[in-house]
């Protein structure tokens, strides 16, 4: 029950962190539309709120909400992290265009 | 200008939080060692694991035989049963004027074959004693309890844009660095911050509000005891001898009694008298998140049964449901390792916020206020993780028949962080930053080499961690040491 559950709060945290106003501009070119915004936020928090429906039901409720809760905080550490790398990335011009600007240079 | 809310608790917020974060951070650290505090005890007596399974109930009886000789004087004798996470029974029992407290060997019931160590039972007991006499460490520790709740929900206020900064960190800018850490490992675990504080200020309130309790029972703490467990029976010694019953059949009944959940504790009173008393307390159950709620009295020297007590009373449930919460003994292992992985959290939370204060007034005027804290800030921050970790090394480095060898191992550790800190205090900060964390790193390494091949899952959670760790205090120490360039 676990995994599914975990499926679900890792899906709704990616949804949350591409919706935040400063990730849907700096990591998107062009940036998110702010409709695109509120889908992806709904579309996450809808997630969230099924992933914690879905804990409440399960048999050792109390366990399964606190194993969710602390999962989303991992989560949301992680993702954090992939957000700045995934910056990082986009910053670091690449070996291939490194090459065209010396070509072009020449 | 008048000052806004919110800048008066960002101010609230700061301050408490310079005044109480280096005892929280110790604390913060310690308890979150105790997540695996069974795991710790079976690591740190690398002698039991030449042993094959154990049963609990063979171990309780051959424990209690071992005591009936070698401890027949002492008034009572407290025992915690042996599990799948501690495979030993550990045994209090007082010896003259001093309490002894040893891990029995399962299969000879004596402590001689396992080496004498605190374990994780020193991180357990620092955590809320923080190693002072009582009430004195518990009184300190509620306050930091206290306190820390205070500082979450300043730190919430004074949070202007906690959703837009929600998953942002943005590396190599300074100041904005390191408050970007500081915010997302802060909001990330917020949840759990919030439950742990809350729960560990709880469970220490009747240090900083005794009132209740004195006005309803006039000091009478039997009366209270008896109020919390009225299955617990205190019968003075009648001064006549008298023999243990069999413990088999008694644990049979216990063991019926509880299933499906299994005896945890067994505590013996006057074991050598005819008045003795036998108390069982069952772990908790399968399912719930709460402590021990199930408890048995029989007669020691007939085995019948005096007292079954089983908590029905909705606010003794709440409070056990708490208290279940902040230690976790019901939780599965994957459920520890995001408790364990919760606390670094809040100590990287508290690191992060206390490295934050130097960073910036770095720029002003350095004072002496400055000097000071900048430089306890260097033997806290590095200083506690190279001490705990020194404490790991000294169990496996020290010879394990030492005489007073669990003593000396914590005493190590208290050495070890004076020096770290004397050292931090002499030398530049930077410099400081330098070697400290850089040592934090070897001591690091030191226990991933010492913990040998991986053998037992444990084994592979404490090689993984302590690499973990040795990486990033290798990456800290290469970034100081730039800085340390950069200034020289």
């Amino acid at each position: 029950m676990l995994l599914p559950i975990a499926s679900l709060a890792l899906a709704a945290v990616c949804l949350l962190a591409f919706a935040t106003p400063r990730q849907a501009t700096t990591l998107f070119t062009p940036p998110l539309l702010p409709r695109h915004q509120s889908f992806l936020r709904t579309a996450g928090f809808f997630l969230l709120a099924t992933s914690f429906l879905l804990c409440c039901l399960a048999a050792h409720a109390a366990r399964m909400l606190l194993a969710l809760t602390g999962l989303l905080g991992v989560y949301a550490v992680l993702i954090a992290l992939c957000c700045t790398a995934w910056m990082h990335w986009k910053k670091t011009p690449s070996p291939a265009r490194k090459i065209t600007r010396t070509d072009h240079k020449r | 200008m008048k000052p806004t809310f919110r800048a008066c608790m960002a101010w609230l917020h700061t301050w408490s939080g310079l005044t109480m974060g280096w005892l929280l951070l110790a604390m913060t650290l310690a308890g979150t060692l105790s997540v695996f505090r069974p795991e710790i005890n079976t690591w740190m007596r690398p002698e039991l694991r030449t042993q094959s399974t154990v049963n609990p109930d063979m171990a309780t009886q051959t424990a209690i035989q071992w005591l009936s000789v070698h401890a027949a004087k002492s008034p009572t004798w407290y025992l915690e049963a042996a599990n799948a996470r501690a495979p030993y029974v550990q045994a209090l029992w007082l010896e003259g004027d001093a309490y002894q407290d040893h891990a029995l060997d399962p299969q000879t019931g004596s402590p001689s074959p396992l080496r004498d160590t605190r374990g994780g039972d020193f991180f357990y007991r620092f955590h809320f004693e923080l190693q002072l006499p009582y009430p004195w460490g518990r009184l300190i520790a509620a306050v930091a309890a206290m306190a820390l709740v205070l500082i979450l929900l300043t730190g919430i206020i004074a949070h202007k844009r906690i959703f837009l900064d929600f998953f942002t960190f943005r590396p190599n800018k300074g100041q904005r660095s390191w408050l970007d850490a500081h915010n997302l490992l802060g909001v990330a675990a917020l949840p759990f911050h919030l439950m742990i504080a809350f729960t560990g200020a709880l469970t220490l309130a009747n240090m900083l509000m005794p009132w209740g309790l004195t006005t309803l029972y006039h000091q009478d703490f039997s009366a209270l005891e008896h109020d919390f467990n009225p299955a617990g029976i205190e019968r003075p010694a009648s001064g006549k001898a008298g023999t243990l019953a069999p413990i088999g059949p008694v644990l049979a009944d216990i063991n019926h009694r509880f299933a499906p959940n299994r005896l945890i504790r067994l505590t013996i009173s006057n074991p050598s008298d005819a008045a003795s008393v036998i108390q069982a307390i069952a772990a908790p159950s399968a399912s719930g998140v709460g402590v021990e709620t199930h408890t048995l009295s029989y007669d020691g020297t007939t085995g019948t049964l005096l007292a079954e007590h089983k908590e029905a009373r909705p606010i003794m449930g709440f409070y056990r449901f708490l208290y279940g919460l902040h230690v976790a003994h019901f939780a599965p292992v994957f459920t520890r390792w995001l408790y364990f992985l919760s606390g670094l959290g809040l100590a990287g939370v508290i690191a992060t916020g206390l490295h934050l204060w130097t960073r910036k007034r770095c720029q002003r005027h350095r004072g002496f206020g400055f000097r000071l804290v900048e430089r306890v800030n260097v033997g806290m921050i590095a200083g506690i993780p190279t001490a705990f970790a020194c404490f790991f090394l000294a169990n496996r480095l020290l010879p394990p028949s030492l005489a007073t060898r669990a003593q000396i191992e914590v005493q190590i550790v208290f050495c070890v962080w004076a020096i770290l800190l004397l050292y931090a205090a002499l030398r530049p900060a930077t410099v400081a930053w330098r070697d400290l964390l850089g040592t934090a790193a070897l001591a690091c390494l030191g226990v991933a080499l010492l913990n040998g091949l991986p053998v037992t899952p444990f084994q592979i959670g404490v090689g993984v961690t302590a690499l973990s760790l040795t990486c990033l205090f290798s990456y800290a120490t290469w970034r100081m040491a730039c800085a340390a360039k950069e200034k020289s």
